[in-house]
């Protein structure tokens, strides 16, 4: 499998070249286009799991219910896949567990396992969602971002906002704060962060989701009910 | 003519000298600035019917405006209203199928007419109709996102929303993706499958998947 991204870092698309045989799987509504013969299989997010799993995923994990699988039989096949918001998309090779941001998630390795990763009640407060996808094995991920996306290697520890994470590695502790005093808290604008310590990588964006959905709840008129 | 699009890929704008009494017609609201000897007239170009079925069916605007450079040379700059590229072909007497909303500017050689595009929008709200651009001169379309271009040779399938134009010596369909449960829960809705020999420009961001996700985001006030 072949993967190629393009017109990045601001509107990234990625360029999947399937072989006979090969497969990716992807977030629900992806895919930009396709070889006609490229199959498209509809299935809950947690495959092999039983249907609470998938709801948990999709309930708790913010991730669409359903992925689609793409897949060749005869014949190489293209598939272009992006996310929904500007920004970039990041292709890394995994051999081991990284929790990924549920709107981050693009696309992945069909033998990679997910599961869902719940981070306390916290959350509510600020209306922030703060679930990870559990992602492991051996294989190849699409990570997309808000604006552009940067590596971090963490030796110690480091502090970031919620909202501008992407995904980091099993193994680095972590606890989910509120950002200085609770008058910070409430008038500083800065809502929750990561405290992480230890050693390992984190991913983070350049914008955020969080943000933008705050500024277009403020932006646009309401809805009647 | 002359022109020089400034700003790309991400917020393009395109810049038109024109000569003396030379014009161009654009989009409303697609003007950012000009000189001031650049005169302005809006008309329903075509006619009311063409104007109104224009409007109507493929999202442009009602009235196109027409700039002309007075009494000698003049510039203006247009831009359009998404995020994402902007880019140039020279018609020479083919057509070109745009989705609605990626037309910017034109020659005034040029035609506009809606066409058909099948029964996609009943299901997903997307765009029902084409906007088709036929003539001798020179247009510019714009896309949300970047736009990746496709030489089809064979069948090619593409969900609507990412359409920005294709020429038409391609053949289109539309068409649901994978079985049932795909046209129910893949959140790819319809597609559309181009047949035959021909380029096809696709944008990399989706208008209706960004405004459906800002929607979440409206606060909900009730009635009463």
């Amino acid at each position: 499998m072949q993967i190629d991204i393009k017109y990045n870092p601001s509107y990234a698309l990625a360029l999947v070249s399937l072989e006979p045989g090969e497969e990716i799987k992807a977030e629900g509504g992806a895919m930009v286009s396709m070889s006609s013969n490229v199959k498209i299989e509809t299935h809950k997010a947690v495959k092999k799991q039983g249907l609470l799993k998938s709801l948990k995923a999709a309930v708790l994990g913010g991730e669409s219910f359903w992925m689609n699988t793409f897949s060749v039989q005869a014949g190489k096949g293209d598939v272009t896949l992006a996310p929904t918001l500007p920004g970039d998309i990041t292709k890394m090779a995994i051999n081991g567990t990284v929790f990924v941001q549920s709107s981050s998630f693009l696309a992945g390795s069909t033998n990679l396992d997910f599961d869902t990763k719940f981070q306390g009640m916290k959350g509510f407060l600020s209306g922030e969602s703060l679930f990870f996808l559990k992602i492991s094995g051996d294989g190849d991920l699409l990570l997309s971002s808000y604006g552009g996306i940067e590596e971090r290697e963490i030796n110690g520890s480091m502090i970031v906002d919620t909202g501008h994470i992407v995904a980091f590695e099993e193994g680095l502790e972590y606890k989910i704060k509120k950002f200085g005093g609770w008058k910070s808290f409430f008038f500083s604008g800065e809502g929750l962060i990561m405290e992480f310590t230890g050693k390992g990588k984190i991913w983070m964006q350049s914008r955020n989701v969080t943000s933008l959905g705050g500024w277009l709840k403020k932006m646009l008129p309401p809805k009647k009910q | 003519m002359k022109y020089e699009i400034i700003g790309k890929p991400d917020f393009p704008c395109v810049k038109i000298n024109l000569d003396a009494e030379e014009s161009i017609v654009a989009e409303s609201g697609a003007m950012v600035s000009m000189s001031s000897n650049i005169e302005l007239k809006s008309s329903a170009k075509g006619g009311l019917f063409a104007s109104a079925k224009r409007a109507l069916l493929s999202g442009e605007s009602f009235f196109q405006s027409t700039f002309t450079a007075k009494g000698g040379p003049g510039e203006v700059y247009f831009t359009s209203e998404t995020t994402g590229d902007l880019e140039h072909i020279s018609l020479t007497g083919n057509e070109l199928i745009m989705s609605t909303g990626a037309y910017v500017c034109g020659s005034p050689e040029l035609e506009l007419d809606s066409k058909w595009g099948g029964f996609k929008g009943f299901f997903g709200g997307e765009g029902l109709f084409f906007l088709k651009a036929q003539g001798t001169g020179d247009l510019f379309f714009s896309s949300f996102g970047a736009i990746h271009e496709v030489n089809v040779n064979g069948d090619y399938i593409v969900d609507t929303g990412h359409i920005v134009a294709f020429e038409p010596t391609l053949s289109y369909s539309i068409e649901k993706v994978g079985g049932l449960k795909s046209l129910f829960f893949s959140g790819e809705g319809l597609v559309c499958r181009f047949s035959g020999n021909g380029k096809l420009y696709l944008q990399t961001r989706n208008q209706n998947s960004f405004t459906a996700w800002a929607n979440q985001f409206r606060r909900v006030e009730s009635k009463n």
